[in-house]
């Protein structure tokens, strides 16, 4: 073997006068996007690719973008390694490191496999809002102070284990309440409500149940009018997206299954994590196989895959750039399209 | 910043702030050098195989620049065996403690433990860990000890326990990984330059890397 190249630099002084910075052109590339409808053309183009950012997590999930001032790339990822109780932030020519630990639980018992926060989001004045599997919370992370929990229980009862969250543009927060925190999940003695909810959680700290019909609800989304809430169901026995109506008082109304990976065509059936919805309405689920990418209409266009377990998405940069939490790996794909919410 | 130059049979010296090379230390009976590791006084130990004989040396660089050399080739009758016969020496790094010396034979596939002694110099060896396929390029410690190194032909990198147990493999998604470094804000970050595709991969690790912890304590006593 010739590892000519292999000659080697020992670092031991200055390396940021040098100005290493992590290579920031030639990212390896995994997976491939799948073309089941010739509209999938218009949201990501034929030479798209999947690049791998970072990869060395345990289980990455609720990838979010933070816009920051006066920073060259315009903001930087938080998203979340559950099992190590971690959110990670990864910074364009920086690359990755702890921004908070603990995470989601701030006990000393152990507490099972997936500890830490899960879905993430930003609220208006730009605070994170986490949902967290230990703490079995919603809670606010404060400008130069600690954490406020804005919900953890529904009529005096705790929460399984908040996973997934959407905010609505009156401020109120939607998050779904499954049992993959639980130490032991859905036989977990700390378990005190019997089912899987969507809740509302409104500025006032009010939470009311809006839905108890999807026997695992996960990933959640609004769509770009938020009159329509679209969640997922990691059960594969019922692997059904369902969208929400939302009515004028701000509950949830009826809803209708929305895509059945059971009926689709070209990938096998499978329940949904983590979901965003661009600002054409255009739904972007895990699911089976990668990235589900779902006109309005409820027809499946395409798919981003990754060859790895994917667990959620969330765009950046100037809305067009899509981060994928996908198992071990942090990625992204360039679209032609921009999350719901961006300008 | 040292650098091995594999060409001309020495080492490079870059001085902080600077970008401007000096030769620190030369020597003719050198192969190569292929690769550096460096303690925490200072001294450097060099990698030095032989591709086309199979064979390799290891040298020790003082901080005045005198090599010495320590093990491999055979015409060196005064060492005493086994330190005269090593395969083609290529990885190398020395433990957090400063007594263990890691060399890897990246044909001969084999993972050596060198015992240093206080002078520096190399006491005894004992195999630390063998593969039955692929190679081995550069390899390096985290804090505490664990040795990462990449699996040069397989795409990995192994990290291996103190011991020389197997703890984790992380896919580096192209076959040739060449070296590893540890950075970031935290230093728990996993640089490694992959040949395949001529790109930099990075990957997470749970403890922060040995140069980068000692480089963050030298930067906070000034």
């Amino acid at each position: 073997m010739k590892t000519f190249l292999a000659t080697a630099a020992v670092l031991v002084a200055f390396l940021p006068a040098m100005g290493f910075s992590q290579n920031t052109t030639n990212f390896a590339r995994i997976g491939r996007v799948d073309r089941f409808d010739p509209a999938l053309d218009g949201l990501l183009s034929k030479d798209a690719v999947i690049e791998v950012l970072c990869g060395g997590f345990d289980w990455a999930e609720g990838p979010v973008w933070v816009p920051e001032k006066g920073n060259k790339f315009g903001g930087y990822v938080l998203f979340s390694d559950i099992p190590p109780n971690s959110v990670i932030k990864w910074q364009e020519g920086v690359g990755a490191s702890v921004f908070l630990k603990p995470s989601g639980y701030t006990g000393v018992a152990d507490y099972g496999r997936e500890p830490g926060s899960n879905g993430l989001a930003l609220d208006a004045k730009g605070r994170l809002v986490s949902c967290e599997h230990g703490d079995r919370r919603i809670s606010v992370l404060t400008a130069g102070g600690g954490k406020v929990t804005l919900a953890d229980r529904w009529n005096g009862k705790r929460f399984n284990s908040p996973n997934d969250l959407a905010i609505r543009d009156n401020g109120d927060i939607f998050f779904t309440d499954p049992i993959y925190g639980l130490p032991r999940r859905e036989k977990d003695p700390l378990r005190e409500i019997d089912f899987c909810g969507v809740y509302r959680l409104q500025e006032d700290g009010t939470v009311t149940l809006q839905s108890k019909e999807i026997s695992r609800p996960n990933g959640i989304a609004f769509a770009p009018d938020h009159k329509t809430l679209y969640v997922a169901n990691s059960d594969g026995r019922d692997p059904v997206w369902r969208a929400f109506q939302v009515k004028e008082d701000g509950n949830l109304g009826a809803s209708r299954p929305f895509f059945d990976s059971s009926k689709a065509e070209g990938i096998s059936r499978g329940g949904g994590d983590g979901l965003k919805v661009d600002a054409k309405g255009n739904v972007f689920a895990t699911g089976p196989g990668g990235v589900l990418v779902i006109s309005p209409g409820g027809k499946l266009l395409g798919r981003i895959a990754t060859g790895e377990r994917i667990a959620n998405v969330g765009w950046g940069n100037d809305g067009s750039v899509l981060y994928l939490t996908s198992d071990m790996y942090l990625c992204r794909i360039k679209t032609l399209t921009r999350g719901a919410g961006f300008k | 910043m040292y650098i091995a130059d594999y060409v001309n049979h020495q080492i490079f010296k870059v001085a902080p702030g600077t970008s401007k090379p000096v030769v620190f230390a030369a020597d003719a009976m050198m192969n190569q050098p292929n690769d550096l590791a460096i303690t925490y006084s200072g001294t450097l130990y060099a990698s030095d195989p032989s591709w086309s004989a199979k064979t390799g040396q290891l040298w020790k660089i003082t901080v005045d620049g005198r090599t010495t050399r320590l093990a491999g080739q055979m015409e060196l009758s005064s060492l005493p065996n086994p330190l005269n016969r090593l395969g083609t020496t290529n990885g190398i790094e020395v433990s957090p403690d400063g007594r263990t010396l890691y060399v890897n034979e990246s044909a001969q596939r084999k993972i050596w433990a060198f015992a240093i002694d206080s002078g520096g110099n190399l006491s005894g060896k004992k195999l630390f860990k063998s593969f039955e396929d692929h190679g081995f390029d550069g390899m390096r410690c985290d804090v505490d000890g664990n040795l990462y190194v990449t699996r040069y032909g397989k795409g990995t990198v192994v990290k291996l326990s103190p011991s020389g147990k197997v703890l984790a493999e992380i896919d580096v998604l192209g076959s040739k990984p060449s070296n590893i470094c540890f950075g970031g804000p935290d230093g728990r970050t996993a640089y490694v330059t992959e040949v395949e595709h001529t790109r930099i991969v990075s990957f997470r690790v749970g403890r922060p890397g040995l140069a980068w912890r000692r480089w963050q304590e030298a930067t906070d006593n000034q």
